[in-house]
């Protein structure tokens, strides 16, 4: 008996026998089953506020006082609104430049610490260290080493730019074009924990393969591009698009280091930092909800994007069938 | 491409070289790295005046230890501690268990609707918190679970969608043939998941045991909104308590903040053996 | 049970405990829990959520200037018959300080603490180094910029001391509060319910404060008053700044981490046409949340706190800052003493208070980029106080047209 085919999820072709049919129905009650927590919890813990937030979109509410309709006018609003653009182009700043830096350095030093040093145990400890200190405490350290006049970040780039022939050094939070930079500069101490993750996707490459590759000849860089980073891309699409929802919603180490004013000159208003202010400073939650269900329509697009063009570079070892 | 060299002495000439280089790069970027950590416990052996004298001073002289017994007496930290590791714990172990069986769910069964619900948690965290806090806190006030800690533990038991899709990846790749001949010995789903890919799983349940705890070490919004009694606030409140608009105490801020964070470091280099320890299974890993 | 959350926390938990516990121990029938809760974005956000599922605090510190605003959006409860029956009106308190808790006929708050804002300190070695007087400090703002220049030191190209910053005292709106109504301009009209950011006199105080960006370039004048970051570490006591407007808290500060400092506190300078022995009052304020539970012990503890002698008189004590009660003994007590004496003395003559008003922290944050924009450069300092005027009076127009409610009378307005 010929079993009918059909074009299923991803092109590949359903069996429409009837065995394969319990098959399917098995799997699809053993999927759900499993997935049982997180569809219970995405009913009650998220998509209730999601959908009210998205009412609220379409209201003025203090949160303390009942909401009042009002249409689209917060979004209406919005287009006129300078601190949203700039709010934007500041996050979009960030995300374009300090998500792909930190995968980069969360990578390359995961890689260092993968070969077999002595007292590597030790350095992944370092590196991971100022992933743990809180901000609380350590921001005062930050600010002074960013300082332009007496930091230690300057202290070191003072005599390198000045043999280049470059001038001063950046005036960092003192300055509006340096400031993203600096915030940049200052992720990249948190790279420890992307750094973890990569360490633990490297431990499941292959070992043989990368021995029969150096057996032919082949040199290390090449070793890394073609065997260890297509074994772990699941792990790079992991922290690349975690990194991008991540970085849109930043703002609390920019709150912290230039006193929540996002100064100088808006330079480090973060679109989290704005919405933050318009929910509970100015009393708008609902043009709040707005800016929020825009966020969240823009982080939704660049996620589909990046997962469209994903199977492009990422490959997956153990694919279920 | 050239063959390795064939020499013992080339072959070791070269690796004599990278070590120190790999050594030299691994101890500047050590330092780099370790400044932070540095700067707090000095600056929790100094007293408040000589945190900030200009220049700093990177050791103390003369040392003080004041800050400890003080910052350790100025909060109630023994209660802090226990409530924090209350939390720690229970929320590590929902954690754990409700995304590892989530991220089983969408890895390793090939059902219809397996990616839109992955999609959809994804979409879980694109929303910003702020605006969806407001309407979690009445639905909890509305249980009477406010100042309680029921509204920090509870909700992990449901899934996060981080360590989801970061447990959902790690899963993806252990090879099918595993699973597959597994099925076909007429296993069930709930027995691979025991005993197969959890096993083989124990670097990502290392990693995200460690994120999980880390993240409920440091949580700080989530215990300012819920809990209304000081007696069951956790650490990350009682640090915000040193620090006032009219005067703060650095110093102990410092101490305490030390005395906090040392054990995470101690339960990292710990933790760490189980990553790279790895899964030996014949022929697969190394 | 009465709990209270509040603001006191690092150096100021001690004083504010000793306070709870002598209120306890006159009012054993009331149990007091105070919380700590900083008052910043985030707990605020708690407070509000937790009036809106009706489970708020007993008693609330509220921001002065933000006495308006949450009363306005329904996170307090009015206060107007309480006062009355206790007998506390408009006299018991300096002028500035009961405006600010007025909105709208009602009286949302008593005032805790009045802080004068501010007073002028200058550092008298900085001035011996300098061949300036140290006896005389500068009472107009020629005086001023005439010090400055002499007291700010380059080494190379690095500035090692300077003698003023104008938009850092305690943040960039404060300073145009504080230099606007120096130079003889308001920033709200009551009358017309508008905003008056554009007053050609606080434009003219911008001006003056950009005319020092342009003098002393602004990055490096930045990285100065950047050295460590917070509020305790600023430059006065460092000794890179040698003259800046000091709340009164600095005093401690000052004798905490500088005890050898020998600095004067005097008015602030302002312009012969401007407003002589200028100044505004802050300070904190304390509400009862709406639909607290247990609002009559509330009441007493408030009362106690901020209306009663014995209350007041511990809350200088144990704080360092003034009460707003003006019958208050702790005010006789520092008539006296050094530097405190000399605040006193401004907060008698203080006239303004920042705009009460529903859209404040709006207009604060808006006051802040244009005084940003102005000193980068990148606006005037008119076309900056402009776009903060025209943001500002588009957020109040839409409540006033959203609400129903007429502002206060005149009355009480002395301005």
């Amino acid at each position: 008996m010929q079993p009918s085919t059909l074009p299923g999820v991803r092109g590949e072709r359903l069996d429409t026998s009837s065995g394969a049919k319990a098959l399917r129905r098995g799997r699809t009650l053993a999927g759900l089953l499993f997935s049982a927590p997180a569809i219970l919890g995405l009913l009650i813990f998220t998509l209730y506020p999601m959908l009210a937030s998205l009412y609220y979109s379409f209201t003025r509410y203090s949160v303390m006082k009942p909401p009042v309709w009002v249409g689209a006018t917060n979004y209406a609003h919005l287009a006129h609104d300078e601190l949203f653009w700039k709010s934007l182009a500041n996050t979009a700043y960030y995300a374009v430049i300090a998500v792909p830096l930190g995968i980069v350095v969360a990578l390359g030093l995961a890689l260092l610490l993968n070969m077999k040093v002595r007292g590597q145990a030790l350095y992944r400890t370092f590196f991971f260290v100022p992933s743990i200190v809180p901000l609380v405490a350590s921001s005062v350290l930050w600010i002074w080493l960013f300082n332009p006049q007496n930091g230690a970040i300057n202290a070191l780039l003072r005599p390198i730019f000045a043999s280049l022939g470059l001038g001063e050094p950046p005036g960092w939070f003192a300055d509006p074009v340096w400031s993203k930079p600096a915030i940049i500069l200052w992720s990249l101490w948190g790279v420890g924990g992307s750094m973890v993750i990569f360490l633990a996707a490297l431990q499941d490459v292959p070992q043989e393969l990368h021995e029969a590759a150096e057996v032919d000849g082949a040199r290390a860089w090449h070793r890394v591009r073609h065997i260890t980073l297509p074994f772990i891309s699941p792990q790079i699409l992991f922290v690349l698009i975690m990194g991008m929802i991540g970085a849109f919603q930043f703002f609390t180490p920019a709150y912290v280091m230039t006193q929540g004013t996002g100064g100088p000159v808006d330079s480090t208003l973060f679109y989290s930092l704005y919405l933050f202010n318009v929910a509970f400073a100015d009393f708008k939650m609902g043009y709040a909800c707005a800016l929020a269900w825009i966020l969240f329509l823009l982080i939704l697009a660049f996620t589909a994007l990046i997962f469209r063009t994903s199977a492009r570079f990422v490959y997956y070892a153990g694919e279920a069938r | 491409m050239a063959p390795a060299p064939a020499t013992k002495d080339g072959s070791r000439r070269t690796s004599l070289l990278s070590t120190v280089l790999a050594h030299a790069v691994l101890v500047l970027l050590s330092a780099v790295f370790l400044v932070p950590l540095l700067w707090l416990i000095t600056s929790s052996l100094k007293t408040d005046a000589q945190i900030f004298k200009f220049p700093p001073e990177w050791i103390p002289s003369p040392l003080t230890f004041e800050n400890y017994p003080g910052g350790l007496t100025f909060i109630p930290f023994w209660r802090f501690l226990l409530n924090t590791s209350i939390l720690c714990v229970a929320t590590v172990l929902g954690t754990i268990l409700s995304c590892s069986l989530v991220a089983y769910g969408l890895a390793r069964i090939n059902w219809r609707g397996r990616n839109v619900l992955l999609y959809i948690l994804l979409g879980t965290m694109m929303l910003p918190f702020q605006v969806t806090m407001v309407p979690v806190f009445v639905m909890f006030a509305r249980l009477g679970w406010v100042d309680t800690l029921w509204p920090l533990i509870i909700p992990h038991f449901f899934g996060n969608a981080f360590y989801i899709f970061l447990m959902r990846q790690f899963f993806m790749t252990i090879p099918g043939e595993l699973t597959e001949a597994a099925r076909i010995d007429g296993c069930t789903e709930w027995d691979i998941y025991r005993k197969i890919v959890l096993p083989l799983s124990k670097p990502v349940l290392a990693t995200v045991g460690l994120f999980a705890f880390m993240a409920t070490w440091n949580d700080y919004l989530g215990p300012l909104i819920y809990l209304a009694d000081e007696s069951k606030y956790t650490l990350s409140l009682g640090l915000a308590s040193f620090s006032s608009q009219y005067g703060s105490y650095p110093g102990m801020l410092m101490a305490v903040t030390t005395v906090i964070t040392v054990p995470i470091i101690v339960l990292f280099f710990l933790a760490q053996r189980t990553f790279i320890q790895g899964i030996t299974l014949t022929g697969i890993k190394g | 049970m009465v709990r209270v959350w509040h603001v006191w926390g690092g150096t100021m938990a001690e004083g504010f405990t000793k306070l709870c516990d002598a209120f306890a121990k006159e009012h054993p029938e009331i149990e007091l829990r105070p919380v700590f809760a900083s008052n910043d974005l985030a707990t605020n956000q708690k407070f509000f959520t937790a009036v809106a599922a009706k489970r708020p605090p007993e008693v609330v510190f509220v921001d002065g200037p933000q006495v308006a605003p949450w009363a306005e959006w329904g996170a307090l409860e009015p206060l107007t018959d309480r006062c009355e029956q206790a007998g506390i009106n408009a006299d018991d308190y300096f002028a500035p300080c009961w405006r600010q808790n007025t909105y709208k006929g009602d009286v949302w708050a008593l005032t805790f603490c009045a802080d004068p804002n501010f007073g002028f300190v200058w550092s008298k070695k900085a001035f011996r180094e300098a061949g300036l007087d140290p006896e005389k400090p500068p009472v107009t703002i020629e005086d001023l910029d005439r010090c400055a220049r002499a007291l700010t030191h380059r080494e190379g190209n690095e500035l090692t001391q300077i003698g003023l910053i104008p938009w850092s005292q305690y943040g960039a709106a404060n300073s145009i509060f504080t230099w606007g109504w120096a130079f003889g301009g308001d920033f709200f009209d009551y009358q017309a319910d508008r905003i008056t950011a554009d007053d050609p006199r606080v434009v003219k105080a911008l001006e003056w404060m950009v005319s020092y960006a342009k003098e002393y370039d602004v990055t490096k004048v930045a990285s100065l008053e950047r050295g460590f970051g917070s509020a305790e570490q600023n430059p006065f006591i460092t000794g890179k700044v040698a003259m800046m407007c000091l709340h009164i808290g600095g005093i401690a500060d000052l004798a905490r981490y500088a005890p050898d400092l020998d600095y004067g506190v005097t008015f602030i300078p302002a312009p012969p046409d401007g407003e002589q022995r200028s100044s505004w009052v802050g300070g904190w304020c304390v509400s009862i949340p709406k639909g607290a539970e247990n609002q009559d012990a509330a009441w007493e503890f408030m009362r106690w706190l901020c209306a009663s002698d014995e209350g007041t008189a511990l809350v200088g004590e144990a704080t360092g800052l003034f009460p707003g009660y003006r019958a208050s003994p702790y005010l006789k007590s520092v008539q006296g003493k050094k530097h405190y004496g000399k605040f006193l003395r401004i907060l008698e003559e203080c006239r303004h208070q920042r705009p009460v008003m529903p859209v404040q922290a709006r207009y604060m944050r808006e006051l802040s980029r244009a005084v940003d924009a102005a000193v980068y450069g990148k606006l005037s300092p008119q076309a900056a106080l402009k776009r903060a005027t025209e943001a500002t009076q588009r957020e109040l127009d839409i409540i006033t047209a959203g609400s129903s409610g007429t502002r206060p009378a005149a009355s009480g307005q002395v301005e």
